[in-house]
């Protein structure tokens, strides 16, 4: 919004004109003290996008007012579709100037960050929430691809994360993952963050991982895994499958749990509600059916990769 | 405000897994329905289908008088509370529980009412302007249940919301919910491993096992009578006691046998036993800690029942001590006075109430009394 109050601005102060400009939800868009009664004011509908909003001005200037809507609306539709087109062609890796980047991206010498929304609703129906929600925010969201992607300047960049899957999940009721990858200060690199972070995305899918928000900087190790050659994964396949594909889900949770928490028995005893020693009754099952402890590191270094390749064959 | 049907649901997952089998449950109007089960008893899903957030394999799912296997979530008038409920970070706790109106394009002044009448229900209006970061994890949870509650639904939906909440806030978030949930008469379907939870909160406990319903009941009932070993030992805390034990019968009264030792059971629960032909079978008796006592007026009451054992391990817990005994291969735990003054080591006489005895079969492992 602030190079669109930016334009407001300009506008009142060139076209000698003031006006107020307030959201349907009563927000104020531009203020340029009017001071005026109710009485003395004229009043229409003026369309930010999809958002009603209200254009005040003196009736002095009610013969003007019809030009002043045209100009405001036009200008946002301008200012935004340039705004998503100059994302698109960022993604795209095309060569875009420094004057445009400092224009549609003006926060992003603060440092950005790219996030990338998986949706298997309507990703239309995500990017128009995502976008409410930050309305008066330092953050570009365009649709691309399959996916919605979001630029922005994040201080919790996982909380952020969170917050935008719990959103689609909570009001449009459909399954979502979030993805994101480095902070980045220039408009090259954006393209870069993107890549990694689709690229993590679909790593995140690949292996089945739980939680649903891929950080890039985390998935090293799944990226090593997959990077595995085929021969290996074959051979480590051949040892493993069949062993993993007798365990029930209640043991594929154990183990993915057990993983996720670092191999500690308490803090994974505690997130799947059993007593420590029913996972280590657990944990020797696994033993005793696969012939490794996971509860030593070198065992269970062989005994992850492994997890995970037959995670990834599984959901081929 | 609605109940809840489901007729024959049923989730199955590709690969033939089955989540929920022929689950049937009639939810009354501003019930307070809990699911609870061990991890893996498919408890979250049919929460999840309830919400739509899953689809329906097999079953009719109705919400009030309609049907809703077809009608999309969002137009299901329902609102879900999760473990992780992730606040807007950037947001103040107002705007918090503003966004979701917002959404739904509700006036500025009914949005402001709305949120103010839930922050005085849940006791966060001296949160109002905070950002999350400066919240405690259970002003936060209070702050998400103030997002759900600010839309009004027909039904809540809640996910395990006190999971990640430490032990002494669980205790206090039980009382806002139970208190939330009188406040606002709506109907509340709640998730949870905890069995302290769905005692203390549900109006009633369905317990989940493989995806199969075992009970559904009233807290009560579902203590003191529970339909098999599963629902008997998952319920409870210490647990039940389970002793494998033979029925038979001598000078014409029915004997629970055990090791060395037998119990008299009343005449009732007699009638039953060789009603069902079951003297001389072998059956799993179970009795609750609470149920067996080491005081001198108990076992004078008891005469029928007594029991030598050695005490292993004592937990003074305070107003009780639990007291983990063993004879031979037996072993039990009961929940006396906390004044006991029995040691580790000590050899002491104990009392069975045989008229809190449950009878299990051994192959069903359903409840014959």
């Amino acid at each position: 919004m602030y190079n669109f109050r930016a334009f407001l601005q300009e506008l009142s102060h060139n076209a000698n004109i003031r006006f107020n400009l307030v959201s349907e939800d009563g927000s104020l868009i531009f203020e340029s003290n009017l001071g005026l009664s109710n009485a003395e004011l004229f009043i229409l509908p003026v369309y930010l996008g999809k958002t009603k909003a209200v254009l005040s001005c003196s009736k002095e200037y009610q013969v003007c007012s019809s030009l002043l809507k045209y100009t405001i609306e036009n200008k946002y539709r301008e200012f935004f579709s340039l705004r998503e087109q100059f994302l698109t062609e960022i993604l795209e890796g095309k060569e875009v100037s420094t004057d445009k980047v400092e224009k549609s991206i003006p926060f992003l010498s603060k440092g950005c960050e790219v996030l990338i929304v998986s949706v298997e609703g309507s990703r239309y129906e995500a990017l128009n929430i995502i976008r409410q929600l930050y309305k008066e925010q330092d953050v570009l969201s365009s649709a691309f691809g399959d996916n919605v992607v979001i630029v922005g300047n994040f201080d919790d960049i996982e909380d952020h994360a969170k917050s935008i899957r719990d959103l689609i999940t909570s009001d449009l009721y459909c399954k979502s993952c979030v993805s994101f990858s480095n902070r980045v200060y220039d408009a090259a690199s954006i393209k870069k963050a993107y890549e990694d972070a689709k690229e993590c995305m679909t790593l995140g899918k690949k292996f089945g991982l739980k939680e649903e928000i891929f950080n890039y900087n985390k998935m090293l190790f799944e990226k090593i895994v997959y990077n595995i050659s085929i021969a290996v994964k074959n051979e480590l396949l051949v040892i493993f499958k069949e062993k993993f594909n007798l365990f029930d889900s209640e043991m594929i949770t154990t183990i993915d749990e057990f993983i996720n928490c670092g191999l500690n028995i308490s803090d994974a005893a505690r997130k799947l509600y059993i007593h420590r020693n029913t996972l280590i009754y657990r944990l020797d099952k696994i033993n005793k059916e696969t012939g490794f402890d996971i509860r030593n590191f070198k065992e269970a270094t062989v005994f992850t990769i492994a997890f995970l390749v037959w995670k990834e064959n599984k959901w081929k | 405000m609605a109940g809840l049907s489901l007729k024959h649901i049923y989730k199955v997952y590709p690969g033939n897994v089955t989540a929920v089998k022929d689950f049937n449950l009639e939810i009354e109007d501003k019930e307070f329905i809990v699911f609870v089960g061990p991890s893996g008893c498919g408890k979250s899903t049919t929460l999840r289908m309830i919400a739509g957030l899953e689809e329906i394999s097999q079953g009719e799912l109705s919400i009030g008088d309609r049907i809703v296997n077809d009608v999309a979530p969002k137009d299901r008038d329902i609102a879900m509370v999760f473990q992780n409920y992730a606040l807007y970070p950037h947001m103040t706790v107002y705007d918090n529980m503003a966004f979701g109106l917002k959404l739904r394009k509700i006036p500025k002044a009914e949005i402001d009412k709305k949120v103010k009448e839930a922050a005085k229900v849940l006791d966060i209006t001296h949160l109002l302007d905070r950002k999350p970061k400066a919240l405690s994890g259970g002003q936060r949870q209070r702050v998400a249940l103030g997002r759900a509650i600010v839309r009004e639904p027909k039904v809540f939906l809640m996910d395990e919301p006190l999971s990640n909440l430490d032990a002494k806030l669980r205790v206090q978030m039980r009382t806002v919910i139970g208190k939330l949930h009188k406040t606002l008469q709506t109907t509340f379907v709640y998730v949870t491993h905890d069995q302290i939870e769905a005692m203390t909160m549900g109006t009633r406990i369905v317990v989940m096992k493989d995806g199969i319903a075992q009970q559904v009941d009233t807290p009560s009932n579902i203590y003191e009578h529970p339909t098999n070993i599963f629902v008997a030992g998952f319920i409870g805390s210490p647990q039940i006691n389970f002793v494998e034990a033979k029925i038979a019968e001598k000078d014409g009264k029915i004997l629970v046998a055990f090791g060395d030792d037998t119990i008299i059971l009343p005449d009732d629960k007699s009638k039953v036993l060789r009603d069902l032909g079951y003297v001389g079978k072998d059956v799993i008796f179970g009795i609750r800690p609470e149920d067996i006592d080491d005081n001198p007026t108990f076992i004078e009451k008891h005469q029928g029942s007594i029991i030598e054992t050695n005490v292993e391990l004592t937990e003074l817990m305070g107003a009780e001590t639990y007291l983990y005994l063993s004879k031979g291969k037996l072993n039990m735990t009961i929940r006396i006075s906390g004044t006991s003054k029995a040691k580790v080591g000590d050899k002491i006489s104990i009392a069975l109430d045989e008229t809190k005895i449950h009878i299990f079969d051994k192959e069903t492992e359903a409840t014959v009394l």
